[in-house]
């Protein structure tokens, strides 16, 4: 009887521990390999944000992956920690915009302004445009899926 | 003679009022976050931070997605999401605020300069003034700032369960940088 206690608290401990070291190390989800959520256009996922009057849209993106295609508002950016992002056009202007951070490693450097570009990523949600740089939807853990001029 | 000063007088004027009258600006500063507590340190990356200062009235604000945060582990990006920031209900933190001693800086002239700001950070639905010093790099018509200061997640009514105590410091320290654009319009 000893013995079976014994090792039911053994199983119990290596089981809890093994969740446990799981869980710490679970890897980031990533876009990257992933089948998304929605494939849309830069300019209509930032109007359904921009649009939306409560937080439905936020929930219905929210750290899913999304695919997106529209035209690069600007060079891609190196960002200060060595991450690059692209920035896509959500308006003629581009003062709106949504945004992919790429996971590290991957860079962006060959996209230029004007550039067709369809990328990936995780969305974060929509940073509303309260300071007069315009409104953007924020991704990140993305990939590039295509480019050209 | 006389024609000439005041040429250059006027042409001054007019220089330091366009300077005065803008405002730059960044979609992309770093916000970095560092708990330095007894069991472990935790840090964490914000990309996506959008700051625009005025160069005219000194006015400075800086805006960001609590989301927009990466941690090293994801466990634990989903706790600061779920059970510290609550950052369904509370997407964004913000601050606004003065550069007091804006007369002294000029973006437009290479040099470091220190600032004295201060104003509103508000984040997780509470709302604290504060005070600190940020620095402008000015160097071959790039510019760039940067600030380091410290938050008490109690002060902002997040709550450190007793066993985190030894995990989770109660003085987070917050750099924030980024490199400025002067804004278009």
């Amino acid at each position: 009887m000893k013995k079976i206690i014994l090792f039911i608290i053994a199983a119990g401990l290596l089981v809890g521990g093994g969740t446990a070291l799981y869980l710490w190390n679970k890897p980031h989800k990533t876009a990257e390999g992933e089948k998304p959520f929605a494939t849309i256009s830069a300019d209509s996922l930032f109007q359904e944000y921009f649009a939306a009057t409560d937080s439905s849209v936020s929930k219905k993106y929210s750290e899913k992956v999304i695919q997106v295609h529209g035209i690069a508002a600007e060079d891609g950016e190196e960002l200060q920690n060595g991450r690059w992002k692209v920035r896509l056009k959500a308006d003629e202007e581009g003062m709106n915009s949504v945004v992919v951070e790429l996971i590290p490693g991957a860079t962006a450097a060959n996209i230029k302004s004007g550039m067709n570009i369809e990328a990936k990523g995780i969305c974060i949600d929509y940073l509303a445009d309260d300071m007069g740089l315009g409104g953007e939807v924020q991704m990140n853990q993305g990939v590039l899926i295509e480019s050209k001029k | 003679m006389q024609k000439k000063i005041f040429m250059a007088i006027a042409a001054i004027a007019i220089l330091s009022t366009q300077v005065q009258g803008q405002k730059f600006y960044t979609k992309s500063g770093l916000v970095h976050f560092f708990s330095d507590a007894k069991m472990e340190d935790i840090k964490a990356d914000n990309n996506s931070a959008s700051c625009v200062i005025d160069a005219s009235s000194g006015a400075m604000e800086w805006s960001l997605l609590n989301k927009g945060f990466t941690f090293e582990s994801a466990f634990m990006q989903e706790h600061f999401n779920e059970n510290y920031m609550e950052s369904d209900k509370f997407p964004k933190s913000t601050f606004k605020g003065t550069i007091s001693n804006m007369s002294a800086i000029n973006l437009k002239k290479d040099g470091s300069y220190t600032a004295s700001v201060s104003g509103d950070l508000t984040m997780h639905g509470v709302t604290k003034n504060m005070s600190t010093t940020a620095t402008f790099t000015v160097s071959g018509g790039k510019i760039s700032c940067s600030s380091k200061f410290y938050v008490k997640p109690s002060d902002f009514n997040i709550n450190i369960p007793g066993d985190k105590k030894d995990s989770i410091s109660n003085n987070i320290e917050i750099t924030v940088s980024g490199n400025l654009q002067e804004l278009k319009k």
